[in-house]
């Protein structure tokens, strides 16, 4: 027999379903305690206005927050990561207004560093951009519920991507800084290996690139640059940033050739990307200056145009299972949005200190 | 419309030009950002792949609006 509790639950499931406060999956109803737990791990104060969510410009209340990590299925000690990360989608650097209304098929990837990671149960491993862990799946979800329902990102009314993408459930990693060779992402950029970041670029989802074959550091990269030498993606005809992520075999042989992350994100901007005839089509439908490239380009037939303008707009990963020579290329939205680099408090990395002991070169 | 505001804010003029598609998005905006009064500059879309003929028609379906936003009749 079923229980009035057990009916109930199930007919707030399908009203929420009604109300259009769903990303298409059942969410999990917010009981008043699941939602003060969630306010607790967030300081307390549930009218605290953390930001506001473009394009509708909805307020994101710690209550509001608290009720939408609730409904994704977040445990409460995520919360500081989903508060980061809105924080950085909200800040204006990122141009959140363009990615939720635009036509092309981006979405917001968000990356995790440092101790936190461990701390709630992240997965960096093995499917990383897959489904099946909690933490990653649900503060990727929890995301995309505020873009909906605060920002007001709804498919077809604000939202008007031609495809969308599965990334647009959830897009959450965390980085494998355990069997990186390299320095983690967060203290290449500055920060002490025991501070947490979020970082989020606007990007589509990954490509994957195989190399079975390449003993050195240059064979595994040039496969990579095969995937980003494309005049398909946007970074190819509006610039912007990019993010590749280095799967730990690779990476692992990458390393033995003695490169470091600065070696490799140099390799690839000086390798990777297309000649100026391809982007024009060869003059086919007339003189094609393109503005969305940087001025300092020049528009020759035989002239190389990089994928991003510098090799720190490729932004650098290890991430994935210890077996299976994978890395992927994630081509970014353009140069109409930045990626946002957060301390899990929600500060900036302190511009000041950032390289001045050299670990830009790491 | 984030642009145009902040310019009709400082006291120019401004002409917002949006896509059949995107008028809804551009009321949106000047909702949330507190502008009511502006008015788009709507064209058909799209405006990609145009020809130069096509462009001409598009820019005689603006011409009226945008005089209108610059202030005139």
């Amino acid at each position: 027999m079923t229980t009035l509790a057990e009916t109930k639950t199930e007919d707030l499931v399908e009203y929420y379903f009604e109300q259009a406060w769903s990303d298409g999956l059942p969410v999990v109803p917010p009981t008043p305690e699941k939602i003060a737990a969630v306010i607790d791990a967030l300081g307390g104060d549930p009218e605290h206005l953390e930001a506001v969510v473009p394009p509708r410009r909805g307020g994101l209340t710690r209550q509001i927050l608290a009720v939408n990590m609730v409904m994704a299925g977040c445990k409460p000690e995520y919360a500081p990561v989903v508060r980061a990360a809105m924080l950085a989608l909200c800040s204006p650097a990122f141009n959140l207004n363009g990615v939720q209304a635009t036509t092309h098929m981006v979405s917001p990837l968000l990356v995790v560093n440092g101790p936190i990671r461990r701390e709630i149960g992240m997965n960096s491993g093995h499917n990383v951009f897959g489904s099946g862990n909690r933490a990653n799946a649900t503060i990727g979800r929890a995301i995309r519920m505020i873009l909906l329902s605060v920002g007001g990102g709804t498919p077809g009314d604000l939202d008007k991507s031609t495809l969308g993408s599965p990334a647009k459930y959830t897009y959450c990693i965390a980085e494998n800084e355990e069997i990186s060779p390299w320095a983690p992402y967060h203290v290449e950029h500055g920060m002490n290996p025991d501070d947490s970041s979020v970082f989020v670029i606007a990007s589509e989802p990954p490509h994957s690139v195989t190399n079975h074959i390449a003993d050195d550091a240059e064979g595994v990269l040039d496969s990579i640059i095969s995937a980003m030498s494309t005049i398909a993606h946007n970074n190819a005809v509006s610039s912007g940033s990019c993010a590749v992520v280095i799967g730990p075999e690779h990476a692992a042989t990458i390393s033995k050739s003695g490169w470091t992350r600065h070696d490799v994100r140099n390799y690839l901007w000086m390798n990777a990307g297309n000649k100026f005839s391809a982007l024009s089509f060869n003059d086919r439908y007339g003189k094609i200056y393109n503005r969305n490239l940087p001025r300092w380009y020049k528009r020759e037939p035989d002239a190389r145009i990089p994928i991003v303008p510098s090799a720190d707009d490729i932004h650098l990963f290890v991430a994935g299972g210890e077996a299976g020579r994978f890395s992927a290329f994630i081509p970014g939205w353009g140069h109409m949005t930045s990626p946002v680099l957060l301390r899990i408090d929600g500060t900036s990395p302190d511009a000041a200190a950032m390289c001045e002991d050299g670990t830009c070169r790491l | 419309m984030h642009d145009a505001i902040r310019l009709e804010t400082s006291g120019i003029p401004t002409a917002v030009l949006v896509t059949t598609v995107f008028l809804h998005e551009a009321k949106v905006q000047r909702e949330a950002l507190g502008m009511t009064a502006i008015e788009p500059v709507v064209v058909t879309h799209p405006l990609s792949t145009l020809s130069n003929e096509q462009l001409d028609e598009r820019a005689a379906e603006a011409l009226e609006q945008v005089v209108h936003a610059w202030g005139g009749k």
